[in-house]
């Protein structure tokens, strides 16, 4: 799995690491993906405004 | 119009023909003094241009840049040769102050109509400015600022100035600056476009 | 429903109508706030930036008993902790750079490389995690080091932080004070977003002549950002409009050419992209726009907030009037250097020229800076109650 991280991708405007990337590493989950996933994208968010916050001040 | 090429290309902001042109007139053995003014006589143009409205802030600084570029390959051969020039002016960004691109592209236009430029760089104390104006004894003074907070300093500048008994005349330069700002910190002239400097100099020195 | 409550509605109501070029029962009024505020507190500029608690604080006493409806900005744009963290060279904050009673400035320099641009291009993200952030931080010079793992997790932890302080100091302004901010979110004009913290002005109009096609070629890639950018830090709010401070795009920066080709398409695009969210921008054309007022026209009609700083009033009235809401009028040196008579005299002139058909906001047009006048700005405020009423 750890070879998965160097996978390149350019991720979209308003994400970092997209959940459709994490979610292709981690196949089917066993309990409920959306509750997962809002709070991925959530941080993903966070760290995604970080990152411009110092281009856009 | 101008005759020479090299002032041409100079005014048409030409880096590579400018460039090549002064290497050229080098080699050539024309005395690197004289490259200088071809150099100014386009710069001068610049100027112009941009006073016209033809020309915008991206070309001044262009111009700078390749002057720059001309002026690292002439300096080498200019030691020695005491070029003539029309007066001295000491420039500075007041205290509390770090912006320096208006300052910058005035002391290029100044310097490229033949004026010795003392740049006293960004957050510069009133005593700097008093000791460079004893020091010189130029008879102008550009203050640039561009926050309006520090305008006071501007003020307390051109007391001290005045307090030396020196009776330097003040232009100050900025975005936000006006007639009232003018007034209330006691300067001259002020200017709000890059190209107004070159004109109160050339009242002051009649020039 | 309580008093402050009910006067935060009928405030909104007041804004809401001018953004659509209606005419409300009242000229809205904008209280800009600003360090101005500190000289009047026994309080430095530094603690002001640094404490937040002291910040908020300030800020309501001094709108206590003002009747105004928009409030302006922040005390504290930046939480000086967060960049002192990450070791950032970005600013230089007073108390641990400058005199504790300056005002924060900003450090322009060229961070990204004409050579970066490719990069950039193809990934922007990933660039500026990369390659900008350690640039621009001390503390993060080297990433993967224990001092920039540590750096990073602190600022990072500042920035959360932050924005949670400020969110419930607005939420507080808004329940005991009925005060309605100006804006929610932020975001740039490509061509700015290229040419501050990036390339530099110098940098980026010396790209204009010696490779023009990867300026084009950046801003394109910028603009889902900004949009993007805009929508989170607004926290998905589109009732308010979207802050954007305009910068290169001021006469006389660039040519009309240069700024039809270079300036203008990406910031359109990204003022269409907001507005097909529903979200408006508060188009803050610092310094003078009138050569361009004519484009500006071509915006789709109440997209925009246009903020007059030194454009031509008059003209602006005559271009946009009707179709955009208008914000500004009061020169800031004004509120500096002139008298509460003065302010009275230009708001009242200011309200006759530019407020007549509603669609307007009275305001001072750019940034108030530390050195203006109380008595000043609470004679705008004044003034405008007095003349604004419809």
């Amino acid at each position: 799995m750890a070879e998965n991280r160097d996978k390149t991708f350019v991720p979209e405007a308003g994400t970092c690491v997209p959940w459709k990337v994490i979610k292709e590493e981690l196949g089917e989950l066993p309990g409920n993906e959306e509750i997962v996933k809002k709070e991925w994208e959530n941080l993903d968010t966070l760290a995604y405004s970080f990152i411009w916050f110092w281009a856009q001040r | 119009m101008l005759a020479d090429t090299l002032s041409k290309a100079m005014a048409e902001l030409e880096e590579e023909q400018v460039l090549e042109q002064v290497k050229e007139r080098l080699g050539g053995g024309v005395a690197p003094l004289a490259i200088v003014k071809t150099l100014q006589e386009g710069m001068v143009e610049v100027g112009n241009r941009f006073q016209s409205g033809e020309y915008f802030l991206s070309e001044l600084i262009m111009a700078g840049e390749i002057m720059k570029g001309a002026m690292d390959i002439l300096e080498p051969h200019l030691s020695g040769e005491s070029g003539e020039h029309k007066g001295t002016i000491v420039i500075g960004t007041v205290k509390g102050d770090i912006h320096d691109l208006g300052k910058n592209i005035v002391i290029m236009l100044l310097k490229g109509s033949g004026y010795n430029v003392i740049d006293l760089g960004v957050d510069v104390p009133k005593e700097k400015f008093v000791e460079a104006l004893q020091e010189t004894k130029a008879p102008l003074v550009g203050m640039s600022v561009l926050l309006t907070s520090c305008q006071e300093a501007m003020k307390e500048t051109i007391e001290a100035i005045r307090g030396a008994g020196l009776d330097t005349r003040v232009i100050i330069g900025g975005n936000y600056i006006d007639e009232t700002v003018k007034n209330h910190v006691g300067a001259d002239y002020y200017a709000t476009s890059a190209t107004d400097g070159v004109k109160v100099a050339a009242e002051v020195f009649g020039a | 429903m309580s008093k402050a409550e009910k006067l935060y509605q009928e405030r909104l109501q007041r804004y809401t109508t001018a953004m659509e070029c209606g005419k409300p029962d009242k000229v809205p009024i904008t209280f800009p706030l600003g360090e101005w505020v500190v000289k009047y507190t026994d309080t430095t500029i530094q603690e002001a930036y640094y404490n937040f608690d002291r910040t908020t604080e300030i800020t309501c006493e001094i709108i206590r008993d003002l009747d105004f409806d928009l409030m302006y900005s922040a005390l504290n744009l930046w939480w000086p902790p967060m960049f002192n963290a990450i070791g950032s060279k970005l600013y230089k904050f007073p108390g641990i750079h400058l005199e504790e009673n300056s005002q924060y400035q900003y450090i322009e320099e060229e961070n990204m490389k004409p050579e970066d641009y490719d990069e950039f291009i193809d990934n922007p993200t990933e660039w500026l995690a990369n390659k900008f952030l350690p640039r621009i931080n001390e503390e993060f010079a080297n990433p993967g080091s224990y001092r920039a793992t540590a750096a990073l997790i602190k600022s990072v932890a500042a920035f959360a932080m932050a924005n949670d302080k400020s969110a419930k100091a607005s939420e507080k302004l808004a329940k005991e004070f009925g005060v309605v901010p100006y804006g929610t979110g932020m975001t740039k004009a490509p061509f700015d977003t290229l040419g501050d913290a990036l390339r530099g002005m110098k940098g980026i109009l010396l790209d204009l002549r010696r490779r023009p096609e990867k300026i084009l070629a950046a801003c394109e890639a910028i603009i889902p950002h900004n949009i993007a950018y805009a929508m989170i830090t607004a926290a998905g709010d589109t009732t308010l409009p979207c802050f954007a401070p305009l910068h290169r795009g001021a006469y006389p920066f660039l040519s009309m050419e240069q700024w039809e080709k270079y300036y203008w398409p990406s910031l359109k695009a990204v003022i269409e992209g907001l507005w097909a969210r529903g979200k408006r921008m508060f188009f803050f054309a610092e310094g003078n726009w009138t050569p361009y007022l004519e484009k500006i026209a071509e915006l789709p009609d109440k997209s925009i907030v246009f903020v007059i700083d030194a454009t031509d009033a008059k003209k602006t009235k005559e271009v946009l009037g009707g179709r955009f809401c208008l914000y500004g009028g009061v020169p800031t040196t004004l509120l500096t250097y002139g008298t509460p008579e003065e302010v009275k005299d230009c708001v009242k002139r200011v309200i006759d020229e530019l407020a007549c058909d509603g669609g307007f906001v009275l305001a001072p047009g750019g940034v108030v800076m530390s050195d203006a006048k109380r008595e000043n700005i609470f004679a705008m405020i004044e003034a405008g109650r007095e003349y604004g009423v419809y």
